[in-house]
């Protein structure tokens, strides 16, 4: 297979999630076709190369690509978002349309630190993970504005898993209902004169001090005076 | 206001065009030299209003006077929102700082007028209009718009694709929430449109459809005073939120739009296509399709998108974009998003030689992209300009509030742009 059928096979496949495991040697900036975002892992478009188009993220990336990415072709009308972390996680940097060149020449320190990336119609758009977040769910994200790790749900949750307990940094609440967050599992528990943390229907939001990182459950409810009946056994 | 007058310019922003008219004070065609730029301006007064919106006040150091507000809002650092609200409805226009004591759930930190409106109709937007999921107002060909979500703002340009069917009998939807005759901001000719240099359109053939943002009595006959092309009493379609038909009126206007159902208005042969094919008790289908016309896809619809009508774009992917056509130097609203994915919401004062002579829609592009805007778009200006911080006005509104004193009334606009808390502690 030809480098240039190869990526052309690499396009196609259209992964959302991972990159391909499997990089061939690409002779320097060939083969970016337009409309694709291409990485390389050598400086100067060498190395191996793949390439993605922009509906398709890639939230994070195989042993083979992560931390190896030297150089970047964004041959598209998007910004490039890529990020030193998974799950659009940690330090962003954002790539004009039609930038070409080695990450070390970017004002970044994410030469060989790139593990995930999306394509972003605005370069603001780098800096939010919000649209993950599908109509008629509530998303939890470890990381400030919808970034980091995504957890989704259209239920009430009386007790979050160990996973998602004392977690959330910021919330998407694309749902018809109100979200009414509680300290303690089966909607209890205070953080001082507080009793419930809310985040109304369609809103988006950074969870602030002393809120973060310490939910543990959540209700649904169509009236925020629906977050108030609990009380702490006592 | 003659109708020459009014397409002159289709929208609020005639005053720009028209300052004697409106402010009463002169104001030079061109920009003071030397120009406004951010080395030109110092800041007087920086103020964080909250955690992650800081409110930053600018005078002339060179040239000017200038009196410039700028809100930096900086959604990684704080529980905040930034949304927009229409206040009392679509029929209406309302000052700033009324549409935000008025958003619900929260009190807005802060907040600037908005989109551009049709100065004929109160509160009719120039342009598209998106809330809570609904399209409520018809796009402009190729016109700007400012769309909010997932708490950063998105300048592009959007179009609208508007249907009506009766099983297979389909047609256009001219228009939403707007009297039907005339489009304030066609942005070119359709079908049976007369296109009016300014950007309005006439055309005695249409249908409209009225939502229940609309906030008021549906428009009756002969409510434009300066075109014949509403005049005919057409008939009214009452709709429930199923789309069933549960009236067919002779003559229209006056009417409510009932909880979740549309009201069509027909005239001419609009008015014939609802005569055959809204019988009561049928079904009418209504399409609205948002298409973002930068990038060719459909921008789907949800409770968390809110999109406005913007004005010239001025700075995109990081290059100042306007042509420096307009050379007038007004009061001047701006939205942009810097490199750190920061709004910015900016006022120029304008009108006043003792206070701000106002910008050029260059020099606001220019400020915009030294204040580090990556994109930017002019919003309403003139005599709508106006920015609020706690529910006090810190600009200078333009308008006369009495004949002793000329300026600082704020203009009914249509929208408003605020940021607020994005959630809340609930006390025991």
């Amino acid at each position: 297979m030809s480098k240039r059928s190869l990526w052309g096979a690499v396009v196609a496949v259209s992964l959302a999630a991972l990159l391909p495991g499997s990089p061939a040697d690409a002779a320097s900036w060939d083969d970016c076709a337009p409309d694709r975002f291409c990485l390389y892992t050598g400086e100067g478009g060498e190395g191996a190369g793949t390439a993605f188009a922009p509906e398709n993220p890639a939230h994070s990336y195989v042993d083979a690509w992560d931390d190896t990415v030297s150089s970047v072709w964004n041959n598209t009308e998007h910004w490039a978002c890529v990020y030193r972390d998974a799950f659009y996680g940690g330090m962003i940097q954002a790539i004009r349309p039609g930038f070409r060149g080695d990450l070390t020449v970017t004002d970044t320190k994410l030469n060989d630190q790139i593990s995930s990336h999306k394509l972003a119609k605005s370069k603001a758009g780098c800096w939010t993970g919000y649209e993950r977040c599908q109509e008629g769910y509530l998303c939890l994200f470890t990381e400030v504005s919808g970034r980091g790790k995504m957890t989704a749900t259209t239920v009430d949750l009386a007790r979050y898993n160990a996973d998602w307990n004392d977690k959330a940094v910021s919330v998407a609440n694309r749902t018809t209902r109100h979200a009414c967050f509680y300290h303690s599992p089966d909607y209890l528990g205070t953080w001082g004169g507080y009793r419930a943390y809310v985040i109304l229907r369609a809103d988006s939001t950074v969870v602030p001090q002393p809120f973060a990182q310490t939910f543990s459950s959540h209700k649904l409810v169509a009236d925020t005076r629906d977050c108030r009946p609990m009380k702490d056994p006592l | 206001m003659n109708l020459l007058v009014t397409v002159a310019r289709a929208t609020a922003s005639a005053f720009l065009a028209l300052p004697l008219t409106c402010g009463g004070v002169a104001v030079p065609a061109f920009a003071a030299e030397p120009a406004l730029t951010l080395s030109n301006l110092r800041a007087t007064a920086v103020t964080t209003v909250t955690t992650g919106v800081v409110h930053t006040s600018y005078r002339a150091g060179t040239g000017g006077p200038w009196f410039v507000n700028v809100l930096t809002i900086s959604p990684d650092l704080a529980a905040l929102t930034v949304g927009g609200t229409i206040g009392a409805g679509m029929s209406t226009s309302q000052t700033t700082t009324s549409m935000l004591r008025g958003v619900a759930g929260r009190q807005p930190y802060a907040g600037i007028n908005g989109g551009f409106f049709d100065n004929e109709v109160a509160g009719d937007m120039g342009g598209i209009s998106v809330h809570n999921g609904r399209v409520l107002s018809e796009a402009k060909k190729g016109g700007t718009a400012l769309v909010l979500q997932h708490g950063r703002p998105y300048i592009t340009e959007l179009g609208t694709v508007l249907t009506l069917r009766s099983g297979t009998n389909a047609r256009e939807l001219d228009g939403i929430n707007r009297t039907p005759g005339r489009s304030g901001h066609c942005g070119g000719a359709g079908p049976g449109d007369t296109y009016h240099p300014g950007g309005a359109c006439t055309n005695p053939s249409e249908i409209v459809s009225f939502t229940q943002e609309y906030g008021g009595p549906t428009p009756k006959p002969g409510t434009l005073t300066n075109t014949t092309t509403d005049d005919d009493p057409g008939v009214e379609a009452v709709l429930n939120a199923d789309g069933v038909v549960t009236a067919l009126h002779q003559g229209r206007g006056g009417r409510i739009v009932p909880p979740g159902g549309h009201i069509l208005q027909g005239i001419g042969a609009g008015a014939q296509w609802l005569r055959v094919n809204a019988r009561p008790s049928g079904r009418l289908v209504l399409g609205e399709k948002v298409i973002d016309l930068r990038f060719k896809e459909d921008l789907p619809l949800g409770p968390s998108l809110y999109a406005t009508a913007g004005g010239d774009l001025l700075v995109r992917d990081a290059a100042v974009v306007y042509d420096g056509a307009m050379k007038e130097s007004n009061p001047r609203t701006a939205i942009g998003a810097d490199g750190a994915g920061r709004l910015l919401l900016v006022t120029v004062d304008g009108r006043d030689p003792k206070h701000s002579v106002g910008a050029t829609r260059l020099e606001m592009a220019q400020l915009m992209k030294d204040l580090g805007a990556v994109d930017a778009v002019n919003m309403d200006g003139g005599g709508s300009t106006t920015m609020v911080v706690r529910d006090r006005i810190v600009n200078q509104p333009s308008d006369p509030v009495s004949t002793a004193v000329p300026h600082g009334q704020q203009r009914p606009v249509a929208d408003a742009i605020f940021v607020a808390p994005g959630g809340y502690g609930l006390h025991s």
